[in-house]
């Protein structure tokens, strides 16, 4: 694996006002590397990522693929990545593979590499667009990030609406991509999904980053300071994090909890 | 295509619309078509010559009836401009289905030149179409038709269209929801077209300043079949410098904003 640096967002920062943003984030991901972007709702993790892809302008630092500025440079950052967005959402007025031949065209690829991922994930892409469920849509955004074969792929929470079946074939999809040497950022909140793909993983809280750990090193420590092969939790240590909020919601359901009795 | 425009673009958005179009352009059409015959058949012309009257001047008919500011030509129109205005990029971004154009080498230039151009085209090609129509059929039946006036009045019904769309594609560029892109880009042209059809019985009440606050105001057809140059030529500039900045500042806004995609 080469060190260079593939993904850089320096000091970003967006201030959408009332606390809601990021705030100074900076992290990189090297390439061959798989990053795990972890918080719950509204902590900023799609925020970073539309920075990325060149959707949003920051406040203040930048993010880069390749060198090349995202903001500035879209379209030739662009031919690097394949995206799934967090809300997806298609015309309705087409069928699953013709949206997806359409893309195709556009990015100017065959079509042999979606059929293999149509197969892949059981997929029949043939129906109406609106007619299709979540998962299916979830199935359809992914062929579109990996069809073209793209360097970096960006997946912001990639497997909400997929069954658990589909789930281990995600996990197994995004193993066999970093083996062909491909640099990953997703966003999740399945911990166990996390822990089985990502090299290393940032947590972000209220728009900033409060933690980076390398999951490999985490798990060799353990091992040699227990003697046990016991596992780093990714849960417990986001946890970790987030332990006044739990406290919070801890705080407020036991009232109820009295009651019941 | 050259780098101003992507033909995918352009692909995906007659797709989007033929069908409005194409249903309001034939019925229209039907109508002019329909309207001419009856009042130029024999029976109408005969009633017509017992009062003592000549036939039917259709020049000023179709400028009433179908290019005037209200005229059901374009009332029709202004549905097809409100309808494609806000699918053309509001509906888009509102829901998401942009992020995946974006999301190969086509840039936010290509994206929005091509999108103005189909939408401008659109509406040239439906009004000609009526035009066309009106004087073939004209011509068929050797009707009373001033051709001269009846270019004017047709450029004239352009440039409205032209003026109009612009307040439509701006507030489709502008807003980032549906919604607020449909109050302004709706609510504008039908609030103009009411305004515009009251003034005459408000007259009475001394309230005719409502046409004032009327785009349609600009388009007077009665002052080009009066062949009186001066009293239109300067709303004909009006409302190409209207639409012409709306167009400019909403494709600029377009090019810079962020995209919640």
């Amino acid at each position: 694996m080469t060190e260079e640096t593939v993904i850089r967002v320096t000091n970003l920062t967006k201030d959408f006002g009332s606390g809601r943003g990021v705030f100074d984030v900076s992290f990189e991901v090297k390439r061959g590397e798989v990053f795990g972007f972890l918080g719950p709702n509204g902590a900023g993790k799609s925020t970073t990522i539309r920075h990325l892809l060149g959707f949003t302008k920051p406040h203040g630092g930048k993010t880069e693929i390749m060198g090349l500025d995202c903001w500035m440079e879209p379209q030739k950052v662009q031919k690097h990545i394949g995206y799934v967005a967090g809300e997806i959402a298609f015309p309705d007025n087409t069928s699953g593979w013709n949206f997806i031949k359409q893309i195709a065209a556009i990015r100017g690829v065959d079509l042999k590499r979606a059929e293999e991922l149509c197969q892949y994930f059981q997929l029949k892409a043939a129906g109406e667009l609106k007619r299709m469920s979540k998962g299916m849509k979830q199935k359809i955004a992914l062929v579109i990030a990996f069809m073209h074969d793209a360097d970096i792929i960006i997946l912001d929470e990639p497997t909400s609406g997929l069954d658990p079946l589909m789930q281990a074939r995600f996990c197994e999809l995004i193993r066999r991509e970093k083996e062909k040497g491909k640099t990953i950022l997703m966003s999740s909140h399945i911990f166990e999904e996390i822990e089985k793909t990502c090299d290393r993983v940032a947590i972000i809280k209220q728009g900033k980053l409060v933690a980076q750990v390398d999951l490999e090193e985490m798990n060799k420590k353990k091992d040699a300071k227990y003697m046990v092969p016991a596992k780093f939790s990714i849960e417990k240590f986001f946890m970790h994090y987030y332990k006044d909020e739990l406290a919070d919601c801890e705080q407020k359901e036991a009232p109820n909890e009295q009651v019941a009795v | 295509m050259n780098k101003l425009l992507s033909k995918h673009v352009m692909k995906q958005n007659v797709r989007n619309s033929w069908k409005m179009w194409t249903i309001l352009t034939v019925v229209l059409s039907l109508f002019i078509t329909m309207i001419t015959v009856v009042m130029n058949s024999p029976a109408n012309l005969d009633r017509l010559a017992e009062l003592g009257q000549s036939p039917p001047n259709m020049t000023d008919l179709y400028a009433a009836a179908f290019f005037g500011a209200s005229g059901m030509g374009i009332l029709l129109m202004l549905v097809y401009l409100i309808t494609t205005g806000n699918k053309l990029v509001a509906s888009e971004v509102d829901r998401g289905t942009m992020s995946f154009i974006l999301n190969t080498p086509t840039t936010r230039k290509q994206i929005i030149f091509t999108k103005a151009l189909f939408y401008i085209g659109s509406m040239i090609v439906m009004i000609l179409t009526m035009g066309l129509v009106g004087i073939t059929v004209s011509s068929a039946v050797g009707a009373n038709i001033n051709i001269g006036n009846l270019w004017l009045i047709i450029l004239g019904a352009l440039l409205f269209g032209f003026a109009i769309s612009g307040i439509c594609f701006f507030a489709s560029c502008w807003f980032n929801k549906s919604s607020q892109s449909l109050m302004v880009g709706a609510g504008l042209p039908v609030a103009f077209f009411l305004f515009a059809s009251m003034s005459p019985l408000i007259t009475l009440n001394d309230a005719e300043f409502l046409k004032y606050f009327s785009l349609n105001t600009l388009f007077d057809t009665t002052a080009i079949t009066g062949g009186d140059i001066g009293g239109f030529i300067g709303q004909f500039i009006a409302m190409f410098a209207i639409g012409a900045v709306l167009y400019v500042i909403g494709i600029t806004k377009f090019l810079k904003k962020d995209l919640p995609l």
